[in-house]
């Protein structure tokens, strides 16, 4: 007997993650179709000129490596109408820094009316899968665990787009961590962190081949994307009743790996909390979600429960479909007066 | 001061009793801790701080992780995300672990506290499998793990035992070796109890820390160890805190957390 070995803490400098909530990675960078056309990376996103990128000139300059995707499969993601085009995400790879950004429309409100907690996590989630799936390079990446604690609440529609700045804290063999810090205007911003699993490499996962020379702002959106309804019922999210919450896999939410993308899984956690206040006025805070499996055939069905009374919430996601608990959150829930 | 019992230095002193109480043999791993709190743990306008607590949390999940990973290896923390539900403890408490997850190479397990008043925070710890020099640890079944100690004379404070410096911009603690876990690593319990005074240090005359997401990116081992605390948002009833752990002695990044201290 090994006395006093529980809990022994510290020092994760190995493996870790495991969640395989296959989000970031998958979402922010498509590709893992099937078929044979090797194609770079702006033959499917929309390559935006840097120049009309002020922010990448804020203490970034052009020292970084710049990244371009190159698929070695016939591109298949993301389709059409799809969640990552209609939110418009934009973003620029470093090799050890990002930035992407969100349009802040309208349709990203909550309850009262500010940036969905939601909206934040699908922005970091895809911003820190690819600077993970860089880091973790030739391996692959899926999303462990991922946190969004907000910051000053940010007005939906209010015209200043959603900013997010991420950076690799620790890439190991077995994990990679980020934090994100997400910002609209001038107010605090909001914290993520994320944890990445490193998993061996597949023959359907995109490739990076880091270029030297300024970053290259890209686009998911096509000409006609945009949401046209609250993203909550974009993703195709119900409220089935108090503290409980479906959410249907179809294309529009799934990553390369087929799997329901990190941040849409974090939204539906979110509406479950949320639902728990029949007068529909609370709105979510901070989230932590563990990804335990991944969420493939569904529908996924979030059940929430408080705990105690200063709005802390347990959600359980569970893939209805395969029978599956697929994640694991805390959610803290704040009454607007 | 002579402290005896069995068990190691940090999981002593907060002292959580812990038995196995799942139907193991089935490859189900339940564990319940038991804790008796004393005045060392215990902060002005608390029971229990939440640095002991993510410490108990710690140990007990932790536990539970580690008795999910035989005989394919042991554990580290690689991950703690902790929420207290309220500040105001009675104690003693009470804890239940569970697996959630087990693969290959990470366990995630769930932990639920309580006292007489009912629950007190909830949290998730994942581990990291990985196989000690040696083979992993062996334990009798069910496992039973007692790290109450006995002590001659009233004990001092967790974080002063800790040995826990105030400075303008930063808290800082040296390593000892009975801060280490069998791994020779600094255990998870100390680097979060110091997370905790680093977000305590820049909100002054808070009452505690509300919530902490610790992420442990890589092994403390040699110390002194140096948290720094950021304030990120001041927001309605709490302060958000980034805090980030250095081993000064490989000027290293060890920890990094996001604390929800209370607003003052």
């Amino acid at each position: 007997m090994l006395a006093g070995a529980a809990g022994s803490g510290a020092g994760g400098s190995g493996a870790a993650g495991s969640g395989a909530g296959g989000s970031g990675a998958a979402g922010s960078f498509p590709g893992a179709g099937a078929g044979v056309v090797t194609a770079s990376f702006w033959l499917i996103l929309r390559t935006l000129p840097v120049e009309a990128s002020p922010q990448l000139g804020c203490g970034w300059g052009n020292a970084l490596t710049s990244l371009v995707v190159t698929l070695t499969d016939e591109v298949a993601y993301p389709p059409a109408q799809h969640m990552l085009r209609d939110l418009r995400i934009e973003f620029a790879h470093g090799d050890r820094e990002s930035y992407a950004w969100i349009p802040n429309v309208g349709e990203l409100a909550d309850g009262r009316g500010h940036v969905r907690l939601g909206a934040i996590s699908v922005l970091a989630d895809v911003l820190g899968g690819g600077l993970a799936a860089l880091a973790a390079a030739p391996g692959w990446i899926a999303t462990a665990d991922l946190t969004v604690h907000r910051g000053d609440p940010i007005r939906a529609g209010s015209g200043d787009d959603l900013e997010a700045h991420g950076r690799v804290v620790r890439a190991g063999r077995s994990t990679v961590v980020l934090e994100c810090r997400v910002r609209a205007g001038a107010g605090s911003p909001a914290l993520a962190t994320l944890t990445f699993a490193v998993l061996e490499r597949r023959d359907s996962n995109p490739e990076f081949v880091p270029t030297s020379g300024p970053p290259i702002r890209q686009s998911m959106a096509t000409d006609t994307s945009g949401l046209r309804v609250g993203v909550a019922e974009a993703f195709g999210i119900v409220v089935l009743a108090s503290g409980e919450a479906r959410l249907a896999i179809t294309p529009y939410v799934v990553n390369s790996l087929g799997a329901t993308q990190g941040g849409a899984l974090a939204t539906l956690a979110e509406l479950a909390a949320e639902s728990l206040d029949p007068s529909g006025r609370s709105a979510s805070v901070d989230l932590q979600l563990s990804y335990l499996s991944l969420a493939k055939v569904g529908p996924v069905v979030a059940t929430a429960q408080r705990c105690g009374d200063e709005g802390v919430v347990r959600v359980v996601l569970v893939d209805a479909g395969a029978r599956r608990t697929v994640a694991h959150a805390m959610v803290r829930i704040e009454r607007v007066a | 001061m002579r402290i005896t019992g069995d068990g190691r230095g940090v999981a002593r002193y907060v002292g959580v009793t812990m038995l196995e109480t799942g139907a193991w043999e089935a490859g189900e791993i339940v564990l319940t801790g038991h804790a008796v709190l004393g005045p060392h743990v215990a902060t002005e306008s608390s029971a229990i701080s939440t640095g002991a607590l993510l410490t108990m949390c710690d140990n007990v999940a932790g536990f539970c992780g580690g008795l999910a990973a035989l005989p394919d290896g042991w554990v580290q923390t690689v991950n703690l995300m902790v929420r207290r539900t309220r500040l105001d403890v009675a104690g003693p408490l009470d804890f239940v672990a569970s697996v959630l997850r087990k693969g290959r190479r990470a366990i995630v397990t769930d932990v639920r506290v309580n006292d007489a008043a009912g629950l007190v925070a909830i949290g998730t710890l994942t581990s990291a499998v990985l196989m000690p020099e040696g083979g992993p640890p062996l334990w009798d079944r069910p496992a039973r793990l007692d790290t109450r100690f006995e002590s001659d004379g009233p004990l001092p404070p967790f974080g002063e035992w800790l040995g826990i410096e105030r400075e303008d911009d930063r808290v800082t603690l040296s390593v000892r070796d009975d801060m280490r876990n069998p791994w020779g690593i600094v255990h998870g319990g100390v680097t979060a109890s110091l997370i905790d005074a680093a977000a305590e240090h820049v909100v002054p005359g808070t009452r505690g820390v509300l919530d902490a997401t610790v992420h442990y990116v890589a092994p403390s081992k040699v110390g002194p160890l140096a948290a720094i605390g950021e304030v990120i948002a001041r927001r309605a009833g709490d302060v958000l805190v980034r805090v980030e752990v250095r081993d000064t002695g490989t000027d290293r990044t060890t920890a990094l957390a996001v604390a929800a201290v209370e607003s003052v």
